[in-house]
């Protein structure tokens, strides 16, 4: 697409994506099919600096703004999204939480690692009852001491199986009227926590989630990450951040699936003419191609005002729900113009599709973002639904 | 809504108990492994679930398609891919309507027995131009083409076969059912594995190879052809619409059972709008599609409906079934994309419909040439 970008994040863009044409697109099936995290390729990311490119050049980031960062994952997205969610949690959003709330210690024990691939976060906030609703975690920390207790668990809580460092909320004040939300950095083998079984989803294969069990986990006041009672903070510091990174995910899914769509139907032919020939086919790729340009323009938008710094909760979450949503779309009907061949898992319509579904779920529900985009209309009282 | 009659919701409620009880040994490993049930069809044939359209003078059920109908739904609702076992009888409708006697007679009685699987094309653009045939005689035809995704694509005893006369010039259109044998010369069966949904569905392409047929093999008479594929179309369509009420109405349980027990910001997520009116869009959409589509059956059973319904249902089942199963997945949240609450099933499911049959593209214009 003609685009707003500058020549450098042009640049930038098409150097990833012969990047990944070299060094992803040749193994995406194998790593899919493997269905736990992508190690080897993580490591060659490491190795060729793409990893916490969000960082400062002190613990061997690029210092890449927010836009940067969704082109990376865009372009990883447009050949295999479950790696791009991956590289997202485990080098990019997840650590991203201690660089912001963590004190000097932390950040000096665990984020030199993350550029180079040794350091994997998994992030648990969610749990069985605890959902879009994250006030209603059960999993508590009771103070001892200079210690504190944890004792819960945690579900759906990504690169589980790899990590080395869990980033766990925990409600500290668990006999007092209010509840009291509480970041905690727990090193994987600590006493008392065990990973479960990774799930097995119906897309996103190589994305390892499970869930994590915290039984009288005894870990010293210093795990707190930023301080007692910010644990939302923690939870919801690079949301926005988050959330963008994730639309451009679905973007690049939209790309790519689309041109599957355009493929087909420039090579298939009804009698002597293609497809395309056909108003009603052609037409319908042009309504799609609009609205992922749409897609493109709220996402670069809602980058550029987190790379200036401006407030753009609902900017982020238009540009989430909007790409998500879109995602579905496309990848559902370029299943159907596929027709029949489309339905077939070693095609790649049908990854995307499968894929696809988890965008509207993971990182604030479509349901949450429209609430975050009626707040930011002023349509809703503070403290109503979704805060 | 469409009343049933007494014997029409005795049907409905035996296919339900049969489908309750008995696709549980077979949904999951189907699902997982792509086997076929067997054992599952043999149990269906013996308590007369197959060939339940086909009349009673050739052994068959004696009911009609609200009947064939209902059964699949209900075999829907319980599992799409297990429920697919109803249709080794796809296409003894045509014949029941076009064969000759002794055609009948020779068939319809096997395949309401389960002894004689038909194989059937579930793929447009295969039924419409994949196989070609040159009259060599009076007496004898030869075939040639490819016929993509068939249903019991393997396992098929007979094929029918829908094919243009070669050499058509354009603006003609001659075509002939004929019903081949799988053992004939020049016919080879591909099993298509690695689907996406209804993973115990067997589907097969065929190549067809200089098959020599004869007379006998044509259902009917061979002008008859392109008649007889527009009454397969619209049966097809019936059927859709079948299997998406089916699938709709398991989305809609699944959703009203989780989102009264999911709680979150303080009450079950039932009480949210937003969930509501998903909820709410399924209801709607289901009941006018049963009623439309129960009035079409009867109306297609008596051969005077409104040529122009098919397509319209078929359409609008489509959509319907698809968008339960997302919002259904979305409603489960992160519960519905992992492979123990079977949710992600309904969802592969419903895709099914949205890639086989005849495509949007063929019932929009099939909407305005029937109208």
């Amino acid at each position: 697409m003609k685009t707003l970008l500058t020549e450098a994040q042009l640049e930038f863009k098409n150097y990833i994506a012969e990047y990944l044409e070299k060094e992803l697109k040749p193994y995406v099936k194998e790593i899919e099919g493997a269905h736990s995290f992508p190690m080897g390729f993580y490591k060659k990311l490491a190795k060729d600096r793409l990893l916490a490119l969000n960082f400062p050049k002190h613990f061997g980031g690029q210092e890449y703004d927010c836009l940067r960062c969704a082109i990376l994952i865009e372009e990883m997205a447009k050949l295999s999204s479950g790696v791009a969610g991956t590289v997202t949690t485990a080098g990019m959003t997840g650590p991203f939480l201690i660089l912001d709330l963590g004190n000097e210690e932390q950040k000096e024990t665990y984020l030199h690692g993350v550029a180079t691939g040794e350091t994997i976060t998994a992030f648990g906030a969610t749990e069985p009852n605890a959902g879009s609703d994250l006030t209603n975690i059960e999993t508590i920390a009771i103070k001892e001491g200079g210690n504190y207790r944890i004792n819960g668990s945690k579900t759906f809580c990504t690169n589980a199986s790899v990590a080395n460092i869990f980033i766990i909320i925990t409600n500290t004040n668990p006999e007092g009227p209010r509840k009291e939300f509480t970041a905690f950095l727990l090193e994987k083998d600590t006493a008392g926590m065990k990973v479960g079984e990774k799930f097995d989803k119906m897309g996103w294969t190589c994305q390892d989630t499970a869930e994590v069990y915290l039984n009288d986990v005894v870990v010293p006041e210093s795990s707190i990450i930023g301080s007692v009672g910010k644990g939302f903070n923690a939870a919801f510091s690079s949301i926005n951040f988050t959330r963008i990174i994730l639309a451009a995910t679905a973007y690049g899914v939209c790309q790519a699936a689309l041109q599957l769509a355009i493929e087909h139907s420039r090579n298939v032919k009804i009698g002597e003419r293609p497809l395309i020939d056909q108003q009603g086919i052609r037409c319908e790729i042009s309504d799609l191609a609009t609205e992922i340009e749409a897609a493109g323009l709220l996402i670069y938008r809602a980058a550029t005002l987190q790379d200036r710094k401006q407030n753009n909760r609902k900017e982020a979450a238009m540009a989430k729900y909007y790409a998500t949503n879109l995602a579905k779309k496309v990848t559902k009907e370029t299943m159907r113009m596929l027709g029949p061949e489309g339905y077939y898992k070693n095609g790649l319509a049908a990854t995307f599709f499968l894929d696809s579904p988890v965008f509207t779920i993971a990182d604030g529900t479509s349901e949450i973002q429209k609430e975050n985009i009626a707040k930011g209309l002023k349509l809703a009282k503070p403290g109503q639904l979704g805060k | 809504m469409t009343e049933l009659t007494k014997q029409q919701k005795d049907i409905k409620r035996a296919a339900k108990e049969f489908a309750q009880k008995e696709f549980d040994l077979f949904a999951d490993d189907g699902d997982k492994s792509e086997t076929y049930p067997k054992k599952l069809f043999k149990k269906a044939t013996q308590l007369g679930f197959i060939g339940i359209s086909i009349d009673e003078a050739y052994e068959g059920g004696g009911l009609g398609l609200i009947e064939q109908m209902l059964v699949l739904e209900e075999f829907w609702k319980v599992d799409a891919g297990c429920g697919n076992i109803l249709f080794s009888s796809l296409g003894s409708e045509i014949l029941l309507k076009y064969a000759d006697e002794e055609q009948k007679r020779d068939f319809l009685p096997k395949i309401a027995d389960g002894k004689l699987i038909l194989g059937a094309c579930v793929d447009y653009r295969s039924l419409e131009n994949g196989v070609t045939f040159d009259k060599c005689d009076d007496q004898n035809y030869v075939l040639n083409g490819s016929y993509s995704f068939v249903l019991h694509g393997t396992l098929f005893d007979k094929v029918l076969v829908f094919a243009s006369a070669s050499g058509n010039e354009a603006g003609e259109d001659k075509r002939a059912a004929f019903l081949l044998d799988k053992d004939q010369k020049g016919i080879s069966a591909e099993k298509m594995e690695g689907k996406l949904g209804v993973r115990s569905t067997d589907i097969g392409n065929l190549r067809i190879e200089n098959v020599k047929a004869g007379k006998e093999c044509i259902v009917g008479i061979e002008n008859q052809g392109n008649e007889q594929l527009n009454s397969f179309t619209d049966l097809l369509c019936l059927y859709t619409c079948a299997q998406a009420i089916g699938l709709t109405e398991a989305c809609l349980d699944r959703a009203k059972k989780y989102s009264s027990k999911r709680v979150q910001f303080g009450k079950p997520i039932n009480h949210f709008q937003l969930v509501k009116y998903k909820l709410s869009e399924m209801i709607s959409k289901l009941e006018i599609c049963k009623s439309l589509s129960y009035k079409m059956a009867e109306e297609m059973q008596n051969d005077r409906y409104d040529q122009k319904m098919p397509a319209i249902l078929s359409l609008f089942a489509k959509e319907m079934a698809v968008v339960a199963a997302s919002e259904t997945l979305q409603i489960h949240g992160g519960f519905g994309y992992i492979k123990e609450t079977g949710i992600e099933r309904l969802y592969r499911d419903a895709q099914f419909l949205n890639c086989f049959g005849i495509g949007q593209e063929t019932a929009k214009l099939r909407i305005i040439e029937k109208s």
